[in-house]
């Protein structure tokens, strides 16, 4: 089909690092919550570079769209990326 | 090329279409009339097609796989139909497993809502049977519905049995619902006339999709006004509770007192969970320029994951 793309580079299926995740989240909680935005602390992570750029990414939108209060979490709502 | 309100106009002509089959194979069927009410009660739970204001969460991802793979969504409407009986049944024996009282359980009891759920997985079975492809659709959803039940299992495990760890979660996550999901945007590639590669590209969306919907639940359940929702209680081994059973187990050491909602939320499991789903959406966003070369079909494929 014309104009789809070259789908060969996809054909691995993603492996999400969820652990990596974990332990940089578990480590932004225990730091505090301030911690969230600040987006060199994550670069700076022992973990960050076992993420791949789709972990990396959430991470970091999630990060930049967050209050100083982790409580703005419990106001997730359906669309929450739209 | 599809506007916004010929998309919404399509969206409303489907699900009605969608429920007129569903009725009708709900007449079709040689049951009793008191069955087929029992039948029809568990379509028409909220937000199940029968249902006054039908969310169309399933069958959505069929048509619009359809849509995008350069069917219509015509095409979809028998197969939609047996796949939301199929999905409907799946949810009544979740809430049972989950001891999640539901309205078809409230008026049933629960021998006869799972006997319902039997029948509904029959009639999904033989509504696809008759169809060209049926004996391909039905391997589909079959083989979903395996790996949800093995996913189950694992869900519901006594905390003894349990292989507690975050991959484990997401395992779980990926066998009980991103492979349904997966068979549902395969389903409806199918329909479309796609080859088997091009099927395979929609069954893999719809694992992405499917892992951003169950890790969106997980989340949804936390909150405070989740009314009636097991996880927590039961500690089940989903993404948002594993974290905290492993990073920050003061919140799970509370004596015979089930974690609240707020314990959960202020140890990162919400944060985690949130950026973990992201993930995989951003996944299922890779992959759709692969799917089709047409702007709407693509659209509507990334409108799936704004909906969850």
């Amino acid at each position: 089909m014309t104009g789809i793309g070259a789908y060969d580079e996809l054909v691995a299926e993603p492996q999400v690092n969820v652990v990596a995740m974990a332990q940089i989240v578990s480590d932004l909680f225990a730091h505090g919550l301030s911690r969230v935005q600040d987006m060199e602390w994550l670069h700076a992570h022992d973990s960050a570079a076992l993420l791949g750029r789709h972990e990396y990414a959430a991470l970091q939108a999630l990060g930049a769209r967050l209050s100083d209060d982790g409580a703005a979490l419990t106001g997730v709502r359906s669309g929450f990326w739209r | 090329m599809i506007t916004g309100a010929s998309a919404a106009s399509d969206d409303v002509l489907a699900r009605t279409a969608i429920a007129r089959c569903a009725r009708e194979l709900l007449a079709a069927a040689d049951v009793t009339p008191e069955y087929r009410a029992a039948l029809h009660m568990a379509l028409a739970m909220p937000g199940n097609i029968l249902s006054d204001a039908p969310d169309a969460r399933w069958v959505r991802l069929v048509w619009t796989c359809c849509t995008a793979a350069g069917g219509h969504w015509e095409q979809v409407i028998p197969v939609a139909a047996a796949a939301e009986i199929f999905m409907v049944a799946l949810d009544v024996l979740d809430d049972e497993e989950d001891g999640e009282v539901n309205p078809l359980h409230g008026a049933l009891g629960a021998a006869r809502a799972l006997n319902v759920s039997t029948g509904l997985l029959l009639l999904a079975q033989q509504s696809l049977w008759d169809l060209d492809d049926g004996a391909t659709m039905a391997r589909l959803l079959l083989t979903a519905g395996l790996h949800a039940c093995a996913g189950q299992h694992a869900d519901l495990a006594p905390q003894s049995e349990r292989c507690i760890g975050l991959n484990a979660a997401l395992t779980i996550a990926a066998e009980k619902s991103a492979s349904l999901v997966a068979a549902l945007c395969r389903l409806g590639a199918l329909c479309a006339g796609a080859d088997a590669s091009l099927q395979e590209r929609y069954g893999r969306f719809g694992r992405n999709v499917g892992m951003v919907a169950q890790l969106a639940n997980d989340i949804a359940v936390m909150r405070p006004d989740a009314d009636g929702k097991t996880d927590i209680t039961l500690a089940r081994p989903t993404l948002p509770l594993t974290y905290t059973a492993l990073f920050a187990p003061d919140a799970t050491q509370q004596g015979d007192d089930a974690m609240a909602p707020s314990d959960v939320w202020h140890g990162g499991a919400g944060y985690l969970t949130l950026a973990v789903a992201d993930t995989y959406r951003r996944y299922a966003l890779d992959l759709i320029p692969h799917l089709t070369d047409d702007h709407a079909g693509r659209a509507a494929l990334a409108a799936l994951l704004d909906d969850l």
